[in-house]
């Protein structure tokens, strides 16, 4: 960590410009990430995005309409390369170990590539201590085994490429397993002895393909695997808005918001990249959109004749068959509001046509979710509500476990001190050993182990298991089921029976929810990251105003694919929020994106920094630690050993850091400040804010990465590209969610902390009890 | 002195209290509401330790108000938090018996929160001093009401109230026979007729030689208040004594309590508590008769004070002064309800007349001698109270102040125990045996909110109770009680108006002990809780999840054992050969031989004998079954004069010599004295009391029931094991035993 800080501290001196204040916490997370992504920008190296879309301000300038292009853009072999990392999108290297180990990836496969020829660059290395006739690793694709190695103890340092049969490629996802058997003698072994490992390098490693683009089939139905998530390069696309000549409006800000959306959504939480103008741009994926009278130039006579209502239509891009051109149109603004949004439905079932027309759309009673939906209601819930659809057979040592993806809503309190309870039905096989065990764990930390120790095997039904709902996030959740089978002989020289090891959970099993509580305390980069709260408070995002600080299409573009990303988190499109280039006073979320210059005062009036302030000079110090909790004594020892758990602590030590008064402009780097808004109390309010609309895509572009956007902290972040950076802070005061009674707010504060809090009880209490006692002996008097 | 004048003015509005009494709730409840488990947990830790403190500063009464204060809050998180965290929906069957659980507990904070209200500050009123000229105190009539009682019984309550010391022209006293109406003289049984009209004319007799007056009706219409009325009309006194057949006065009841009528003209009752001098069936069943206060002093030294303050205190049937004037007002006692009593004065409380309560025990009484006595009684009073509930529910009548209508709801609400002990009793099986979840919470959050809550529980029962309810004998009486009176509440809610006045039997006779044929539900909740903890011990050894909720349900079913083994002790219906039960005194006095005058110490007293202390060296010069005079010095105020007796029997204690004797009176002013004598003196029935007001604490109560409990369900085992055999056996040799159990 400290060499990190030091790397850090260098680069520090370019791009970190914060104010903190004095006990602002920080999180400084320097990233050094050479390998992710040294490749170069796939699409723009394989020529499919015309130079017109490679950035956005050449994107902002008129656009070449699609009719002028050449017949047939140049679609010849490109080379594409994907990071193992990105595959497995963990920091850890992959390490497999004992005897028998099997690390599994799921590659995906767009329908849109042609693949001419694959290849797989393993750099791997194995413990010196492997006997090299008998270990070996293989590597199998879709259960054909493509390629395998020794793993040698004199030369354990592997780079290989392996060549791919295209034809063992599928569609969609292919399964690419690992396989090492690995052995440090002839005789019996230990299996699980420690020098039985071999490492594969996941930021070295990758796949590399030489592909062409498939022609489209221009079907409305067919537009789910156009978007597709399987692409392994950002997914292009270019909103054409041919009545926005004059500067986009209003109306056409929230038409590409949803639409964006629903791009987004279709994406999963794959990147996007996107452009705006009033022309087709060659190259890409065009989404025109207006009313039926701009888009006149876009649609033949038959298609006019069929515009009756809201329209959706797609068809090859003219002149560029591997792209499409999809026409969302209608009579008025609000037939074509309608069909985009029905575009951004995703389940919405758009017919096997080249164009379709929606008469009306219906909504359920409930809020709802596209994908994601939080759990919000107490009550019982099965286990294939959370995406185990049949009982599930795990064989062996270590080879498996169940996961169920939970999402919880934003505002779900971390003060929760209940618990959700699983009721788990499940079976498991005879011979175990005692320390056989089914672990659970929560966002991997574990939570939970039940014993398998009955020899004879055993069937539980309905076996109780309490999780803390504070193990819990919002957001997404993963719960993990992992039993950890272990053969009742396992003595060397003796041959092992695996067989028997064998557990099945079957799929009537109980999530049970208590009734949870609702507290959020804003700012929280961190909950923004999670699941995009406060903006997605409500799912159709009635409570967000967007302010699109900054007319150009760059910076709306910027604001768009920051609304599609929050789309993707939150499962939702937000097709009832307020976007405007305006300031919107109403009494909702504001959400402000542009350029820092665009950005009125007005929006920064409660920030913790001001925006000359933004660009103060600060350096982080380190300091003696300071203790997180003073020395414990005994009540608190005691008090410990009944909760089981240490107090509750600060998670981190706040930072020190050396202010300079000097000021100092942006630069290069991109800034997200959330606070609280400065028209409505309780009320979350965030800025995102760079030097210019460029740097500001960029910085949006940027955030779509998971290694920016999953790191989010604070309620100040700022983050750069290159190097790659990113830096969180919490400045500022805090404030709880929709809590608008300044009572109510008291409360909050008060009753979270016992050292406020009891004392201020037993004063009142003792008070009211004199004044109690002053009109009992009043009535006393009275009385006698 | 301007913001003096300004809390007066706002005080004189009623607005001052209102204000401190909403700023008191909503301040606790906002605290309640907002405070969280780690907070809690140091609130219960101060708090506890604070009441600790406290309770050694319980006769400061600044003190009792803080130390009420903070167990009230502290009972209040608990409420909150079981509210808001602990109810979830599981299944329809697990969320049934959740809620059925809360509502037991919510009924059980309710009563509790109620019960600190009531007694926030009880008054100790003193009696009122009456002018010094007699001819202005009022006339007073004192009313007798009888239905099935002998006639020894009433012939002493009746020269006990001839006896009463009060100018004799402005006293009578008026026997109110409904055993004798035309009715019964003329009903169609012959044989019940017959004993009816002999009744009739053997009480007839015995007013006339008394000087009393015999008072009946044609028809028996609404029982007890029928009667009243029926006597109010044949009479005329400014006030009115309403004793029960087997309530004795004290010779001083009207000096304490008739000067209150003149101090308050508003004033429409003074009711003084009512004094046993026997044992209730559970007393005497588990032997803590003397040792331990009765079940009735909670209500009389405590909770009708707290009633006082509020202007609260209500009408309780008998030994009990009321003005006729006021009565007259409602049309008599008011008889809607088969509580008469309670009913009477919450209609005169809401006229906006005062009611005064005097703790000198002024009367003594009999209590049920079997639990079929005593459960009936009680089933009169809970059915009595719900009718009160239902049909003239304290919180809507008008007329009322708020304090009061607290207190009528706080007497009438209470009844609802059953539905809560039988829920309690019951609740741990639901989840030892079928795993239902009734009651969702962790470890830590339930030490935080019910620890603190259920300790200062206990400690607020110890200090408002403590000398004269021992810990965990509510439990002990209210699950007795609740088997029989949750059937009789729930018809109550079917037909509120069907419950009759039924009449406790007094003075039965009990010649062998036997099993109370009450006792099967009590083997059953026995059994089920047992093997609830036997099904607790299983889980934990083998299905080790669930573990906390595992100890705590076994920790609650053991705390039902151990109430349900007092309870069976107590279903061991012992003996009871004396229809009055000697109370033990020490009156020095002489032994008239002849010429020869042996100084004695009276030890105890009854109605039909004493037991005397006498010098060993006297023993020869005494004769059993000789008949010799007792010449008792003064006592309380009392010259008893000279009373012939027989003796009984000799026998020595500690080297001293005691003689039982029996009284043997040659004249009816003989016995008038000899009644006077025994039961007229409220100081001995108040030194009687003062003997028992002890507190053991909550450990100290717990290992002395659960001590007679084992002690008395062994003898219970033993006597149903071997009991068949002897009763065969003694239906054999006699065939006329009676059966207590049946009786």
């Amino acid at each position: 960590m400290e060499q990190n800080l030091n790397t850090m501290r260098n680069r520090i001196e370019k791009w970190e410009k914060l104010v903190p204040r004095l006990g602002a916490t920080l999180l400084a997370f320097a990233m050094s990430f050479s390998g992710v992504h040294a490749q170069q920008t796939p699409e723009e190296a394989a020529g499919m995005a015309r130079p017109l879309t490679t950035t956005p301000a050449r994107a902002a300038t008129p656009a070449t309409p699609a009719t002028a292009t050449p017949d047939r853009p140049n679609n010849g072999p490109t080379t594409l390369r994907l990071p193992l990392r990105q595959l497995i999108g963990a920091k850890e290297p992959i390490y497999l170990m004992t005897a028998r180990s099997t690390y599994t990836v799921f590659v995906p496969l767009s329908a849109r590539y042609n693949v001419r020829s694959a290849k797989l660059r393993l750099k791997f290395t194995n413990s010196i201590a492997l006997l090299s006739e008998r270990s070996t690793l293989r590597v199998v694709l879709n259960d054909k085994v493509i390629a395998q190695y020794y793993l040698t103890r004199n030369n354990p340092d592997h780079v290989v490429d392996i060549e791919i049969p295209v034809d063992y490629l599928e569609i969609g996802g292919n399964q690419l397993q690992f396989i090492a058997a690995q052995h440090y003698t002839l005789e019996c072994e230990d299996p699980a002895a420690p020098e039985l490992w071999t490492q594969i390098f996941p930021d070295e490693s990758y796949l590399e393909a030489v592909v062409t683009l498939n022609d489209i089939y221009p079907k409305l139905s067919l537009l789910r695997d156009m978007i597709d998530p399987n692409l392994w390069t950002p997914y292009r696309f270019h909103l054409c808005f041919p009545g926005s000549a004059s500067g986009l409006t209003d109306t056409q800000l929230s038409w590409g918001s949803v639409v964006t959306q629903g791009a987004a959504l279709n994406l999963i939480y794959r990147p996007m990249r996107l452009t705006t103008g009033s022309q087709l741009v060659a190259g890409v994926d065009n989404i025109v959109i207006g009313t039926m009278n701009e888009l006149t130039p876009y649609l033949t006579a038959p298609e006019i004749g069929a515009i009756n209502g809201s329209f959706i239509a797609v068809k090859q891009l003219p002149g560029d068959p591997t792209h499409f051109l999809l026409v969302l149109s209608g009579r008025n603004p609000e037939e074509v509001g309608q069909a985009c949004y029905a575009f951004s439905l995703i389940n919405f079932p758009l017919p096997d046509s080249q164009f379709a027309q929606v008469d009306s759309i219906a909504f359920p009673d409930k809020p709802f979710w596209l994908r994601n939906a939080p759990v919000t209601d107490p009550g019982i819930y099965s286990f294939r509500q959370f995406g185990m659809e049949k009982n599930v057979s795990i064989r062996g040592w270590n080879t498996g476990s169940v996961q169920l993806e939970v999402y919880m809503p934003g505002d779900l309190s971390q003060d929760d001190g209940s618990n959700i309870e699983l009721r788990l039905h499940f079976a498991y096989g005879a011979a175990f050993r005692d320390d056989s065990v089914l672990n659970v764990f929560v966002n991997r930390e574990f939570q939970y182990a039940v014993r398998l120790d009955d020899k004879r095997g055993a069937m539980h039904y309905g076996h109780r298991v309490y999780l803390p709902v504070k193990a819990f996030q919002p957001g997404r959740n993963t719960v993990d089921i992992s039993p950890k089978m272990v053969p009742l002989i396992t003595d060397h020289c003796k041959m092992i029976q695996e067989e028997n090891l064998w557990f099945t959970l079957y799929r009537d099993c109980d999530f049970v929810v208590p009734k949870l509580q609702h507290k959020a305390r804003l700012p929280s980069f961190t909950l923004f990251s999670q699941t995009a709260f406060p903006f997605t408070a409500s799912p159709d995002g009635i409570d967000l105003a967007v302010l699109v600080a900054g007319r150009d299409n760059t910076s709306v573009c910027a604001a768009w694919m920051l609304l599609g990303k929050m789309a993707q988190i939150s499962g939702t499109v937000l097709h009832r929020a307020e976007i405007s280039s305006k300031v919107p006073k109403s009494d909702k979320n504001l959400l402000v994106v542009g350029p820092l210059d665009n950005i009125p005062d007005e929006v920064f009036a409660s920030s913790p920094i001001s925006p000359q302030e933004i660009g103060r000079l600060r350096y982080l110090v380190k300091v003696s630690p300071t203790p997180e909790a003073t020395a414990t004594g005994p009540i608190e020892e005691f008090l410990e050993k009944l909760r089981g758990r240490p107090s509750d602590r600060a998670e981190r030590e706040d930072p020190s850091f050396v202010e300079m008064s000097a000021k100092a402009r942006l630069q290069d780097d991109t800034v997200g400040i959330a606070f609280e808004s400065p028209f409505h109390r309780a009320r979350g309010a965030t800025i995102f804010t760079a030097a210019d609309s460029e740097k500001l895509y960029a910085g949006m572009t940027n955030l779509q990465d998971r290694l920016f956007w999953d790191n989010l902290a604070g309620n100040v972040a700022v983050w750069n590209d290159t190097p790659r950076s990113l830096v969180t802070a919490a400045i500022g005061p805090d404030f709880i969610y929709g809590v608008k009674n300044p009572i109510k707010q008291a409360q909050n504060t008060i009753s979270r902390d016992p050292v406020i809090f009891v004392p201020i009880v037993f004063v009142t209490l003792g008070a009211l009890a004199f004044l109690a006692r002053y009109l009992l002996k009043r009535r006393e008097n009275k009385e006698s | 002195m301007k913001f003096r004048e300004t809390i007066e003015h706002l005080d004189q509005k009623g607005a001052l209290r209102a204000l401190a009494i909403g700023l008191i709730v909503a301040v606790m409840v906002w605290f309640a509401y907002n405070v969280n488990s780690h907070t809690q947990l140091w609130i219960g830790i101060i708090g506890i330790a604070t009441l600790g403190v406290l309770k050694f500063f319980k006769k400061n009464e600044d003190t009792r108000v803080v130390f009420l204060s903070i167990a009230s809050f502290l009972s209040l998180d608990y409420v909150f938090w079981r509210t808001f965290n602990t109810l979830t929906y599981y299944d329809l069957i697990s969320f049934t018996c959740a809620i059925l659980l809360y509502l037991a507990e919510m009924y059980g904070f309710i009563v509790y929160g109620l019960s600190i209200f009531v007694n926030i500050d009880p008054l100790d009123r003193k009696p009122a001093p009456l002018p010094e000229d007699p001819n202005e105190w009022p006339t007073v009539d004192v009313l007798i009401p009888t239905y099935n009682e002998e006639k020894d019984i009433l012939e002493v309550t009746l020269l006990a109230a001839l006896a009463i010391d009060y100018p004799k022209d402005k006293l009578n006293v008026y026997l109110c026979d409904d055993g004798g109406t035309d009715q019964r003289c003329n009903q169609s049984d012959p044989i019940k007729a017959a004993q009816a009209r002999e009744r009739r004319r053997e009480l007839t007799e015995l007013c006339e030689q008394a000087g009393a007056h015999y008072c009946t009706r044609a028809k028996n219409i609404h029982a007890k208040a029928g009667n009243l009325n029926n006597a109010m009309e044949h009479s005329s006194g400014e006030l009115i004594l309403i004793l029960d057949a087997d309530h004795v006065p004290t010779v001083d009841f009207l000096k304490n309590t008739v000067g209150w009528f003149l101090k308050d003209p508003k004033m429409f009752l003074v009711q003084t508590p009512h004094f046993f001098t026997n044992p209730d069936p559970i007393e005497k069943n588990l032997k803590t008769w003397r040792r331990m206060p009765s079940e009735n002093e909670m209500f009389y030294k405590v909770i009708q004070k707290g009633l006082d303050f509020w202007n609260a205190a209500f009408f309780c049937g008998s030994a009990a002064v009321m003005r006729r004037s006021y009565l007259q007002k409602v049309g008599g006692v008011v008889g809607e309800t088969i509580t008469e009593d309670a009913e009477t004065a919450l209609t005169l409380h809401s006229l906006g007349y005062n009611s005064a309560y005097i703790d000198r025990p002024m009367v003594s009484g009999l209590s049920p001698e079997t639990l079929g006595g005593f459960i009936t009684q009680r089933i009169r009073w809970a059915q009595g109270m719900i009718q009160i509930f239902l049909l003239k529910n304290p919180l809507l009548v008008r007329g009322l102040t708020f304090p009061q209508r607290l207190c009528y709801f706080s007497s009438s609400f209470f009844w609802f125990f059953p539905f809560a002990r039988l829920t309690f009793s019951l609740a741990p099986l639901a989840f030892l045996f079928f795993s239902l979840k009734i009651y969702d919470s962790n470890f830590v959050d339930f030490l935080a909110f019910a620890g603190p809550h259920l300790i200062s529980a206990f400690m607020v029962q110890a200090y408002l109770f403590g000398t004269v309810r021992w810990s965990f004998v509510s439990e002990l009486y209210e699950l007795m009680q609740s088997v029989y009176t949750f059937p009789a509440i729930v018809k109550v809610f079917l037909n509120p108006r069907a419950p009759s006045f039924n009449v406790t039997a007094k003075g039965e006779i009990l010649n062998r002990d036997f099993i109370s044929p009450l006792a099967k539900p009590f083997y059953v909740l026995l059994v089920l809780n047992v093997l609830a903890i036997l099904a607790g011990v299983y889980r934990y050894l083998f299905v080790p999840v669930h573990q906390f909720a595992n100890g705590i349900t076994m920790f609650w079913a053991c705390f039902n054992v151990f109430i349900l083994l007092a309870c069976l002790g107590a279903l061991l219906e012992r003996r009871q050969m004396r229809t009055s039960s000697r109370m033990g005194t020490k009156i020095p006095g002489r032994l008239i031989m002849g010429d020869r005058r042996i100084p004695v110490d009276i030890m105890d007293l009854s109605n039909g004998g004493a037991a005397l202390a006498i010098d060993a060296a006297y023993e020869s010069q005494i004769r059993p079954d000789s008949l010799y005079i007792l010449e008792p010095d003064k006592d309380s105020g009392i010259d008893p004069g000279q009373f012939h007796i027989e003796i009984r029997n000799l026998r020595y204690r500690d080297r001293t010599l005691m003689i039982g004797v029996q009284f043997r009176h040659q004249s009816l002013e003989e016995m008038k004295r000899k009644i006077a004598f025994v039961n007229g003196s409220s100081q001995r029935w108040l030194e009687f009391q003062l003997e028992r007001e002890q507190s053991i604490g909550v450990w100290g109560s717990f290992v002395y029931l659960l001590s007679c409990g084992f002690r008395f369900t062994i003898e219970h085992v033993g006597l149903a094991l071997l009991g068949t055999i002897r009763r065969d056996r003694a239906n054999r040799t006699f065939g006329h035993v009676i059966d207590g159990a049946k009786s």
